[in-house]
């Protein structure tokens, strides 16, 4: 089964994580043989996109990451996920993570909804037998009835979040990883999500968010990870941190005065 | 410089079972997906070698009729695993770059998306297969228990292409090169390995040595087991096994290397 029973774990401590930057990486092997033989070094240039962060979470919680684009939040849930490993630092996660990292990642267009929930299913690691046991609560939870069917090229793109989310979250993981991807959706469907992660959370889980919305931060986080530049500057509880986040002009609700 | 790294984390699935049913998941993904939006479907892979078959074969036949006698049978015989290798091969060339959003998105054993390719034209090669022993009826072949001696040989066939996927697809990611290079040389290769022409077309005293290509050993291999009930020679089945093990062997050192680098390069 999924959950081992052991509370789960995500224990960051002086983390860092460094993309090479190819400002022209050889991207042909005419390149590459030409780097080698004649000595035309292409530049490689290091760009810390996590450094010297420590974060740790507490089953239960539901932890928001905030701050600009490019401040390295989608890197760091990518680390926790395992998609990404990191340069150097200690890392332990221990629990099955389920990335929500995009909506209907590993769909593919031309197959149905339901051969992709099959499919999402097991790029997420769960059994068949798994997935048919629950496929009436993953199509009811997306209101998919209708058109799980039909090819997924079809979808709108709120139906292609509703059902990957749906997937995602019923292959029962201990850490969830929330990323930006409740941005198509309308509102009664993020308040189902709200709902939804909010019980995962009660129920021993770990929920971690990445959202502009701060709205959305305010309803659903216990406290509030602020990242500038690949560190965390500033943590603690949501609603004052927000606050200061909008005050400072962090927040496009800064700007234009609205959601 | 040393940089401590300490990664402490559960394991995802290293149970077989799992791997075994994401890749058969993978494998008939991929394979829906081909043929979804076409009113024959999967008939369209038989259809294709079909008509190569015909085309070239009455046409070398008018050809090369006086000297092989039925030069279509042995012709299709070994041309179907040459498709099985060849299609194997260029259709797994691009697929993390195909599955690129995944990769990037979801932390999964990596490995199963070149080789569920292997297995997509694995199902190919069976149907032709059964094909071919309908062919066999008809024209008529008798069957014997030397044709058993197919499965070790396919066997072998499939652990080199499930290497030779993983390596190309993975070095496809760095260097787009390969599959325009590989289009080529299989190209060559073809017209290198007996598949359009039966080894005894090469002078006699060549074909001992010709035979050390694990491709000539494996269609050469059909053409004699089914044609002749005669196996390849002990050396070149060894050869063309150890070849098989080699290529897994460096297409897993590969994946090893390069598989965490996979999201950023992509």
């Amino acid at each position: 089964m999924a959950t081992s029973g052991m509370p789960p774990v995500v224990d960051l401590r002086d983390l860092w994580k460094a993309y090479r930057r190819h400002h022209d990486r050889p991207a042909r092997l005419k390149d590459a043989l030409m780097a080698r033989f004649l000595g035309h070094v292409h530049q490689v240039e290091k760009t810390w996109a996590v450094r010297e962060l420590t974060m740790k979470v507490e089953p239960g919680e539901v932890v928001g990451l905030i701050g600009p684009n490019g401040c390295g939040k989608t890197t760091v849930l990518s680390l926790i996920a395992g998609v990404l490993s990191p340069t150097r630092g200690y890392l332990h996660v221990e629990g099955r993570v389920c990335p929500m990292l995009q909506a209907g990642a590993g769909f593919h267009h031309d197959l149905t909804g339901l051969e992709n929930i099959y499919l999402s299913g097991a790029m997420l690691g769960m059994r068949r037998a798994e997935i048919t046991g629950k496929l009436d609560d993953i199509v009811g939870w997306a209101e998919a009835e209708a058109w799980v069917d039909t090819p997924v090229r079809t979808f709108s793109s709120g139906m292609l979040m509703r059902l990957g989310f749906s997937v995602a979250a019923h292959m029962e993981p201990d850490i969830l990883i929330v990323d930006e991807i409740l941005a198509t959706g309308d509102e009664g469907f993020r308040a189902r999500v709200r709902r939804r992660l909010r019980e995962e959370a009660d129920a021993g889980r770990i929920v971690l968010l990445v959202s502009h919305y701060m709205e959305e931060v305010r309803l659903l986080c216990d406290r509030v990870l602020w990242m500038e530049a690949g560190t965390i500057i500033r943590r603690g509880p949501t609603a004052p941190l927000i606050e200061q986040y909008i005050s400072e002009g962090r927040s496009r609700e800064s700007n234009d005065g609205s959601l | 410089m040393e940089t401590p790294v300490e990664v402490r984390r559960t394991p995802t699935t290293t149970r077989w079972q799992t791997w075994a049913e994401l890749l058969g998941v993978l494998t008939v993904a991929q394979l829906k997906a081909r043929y979804r939006r076409s009113l024959l479907g999967f008939l369209w892979s038989l259809i294709v070698p079909l008509f190569q078959i015909v085309v070239i074969g009455f046409v070398l036949q008018g050809l090369l009729q006086h000297r092989i006698p039925n030069y279509t049978i042995k012709f299709l015989v070994a041309l179907i695993p040459w498709t099985f290798f060849n299609d194997s091969v260029l259709t797994a060339c691009p697929t993390f770059m195909k599955f690129r959003d995944v990769v990037k998105k979801i932390y999964f054993p990596r490995w199963t998306l070149p080789v569920s390719v292997v297995g997509g034209a694995f199902v190919h090669f069976a149907l032709s297969m059964i094909i071919l022993f309908v062919v066999f009826l008809v024209v008529p072949v008798a069957f014997s228990p030397v044709f058993l001696y197919m499965i070790p040989l396919t066997l072998m066939l499939v652990v080199m292409l499930a290497g030779l996927a993983l390596s190309f697809s993975l070095l496809h990611t760095y260097y787009q090169d390969v599959e325009y290079a590989l289009t080529a040389i299989l190209r060559m290769y073809f017209f290198v390995t007996p598949v359009m022409y039966p080894l005894s077309e090469i002078p006699e005293r060549y074909q001992y040595w010709y035979m050390f290509n694990p491709m000539a050993t494996i269609c050469e291999g059909f053409r004699s087991i089914t044609l002749e009930h005669r196996l390849p020679l002990p050396e070149h089945l060894i050869f063309t096994a150890v070849f098989s093990v080699l290529c897994l062997v460096i297409g897993l050192l590969l994946f090893r290397r390069m598989s965490p680098q996979l999201p950023e390069v992509l």
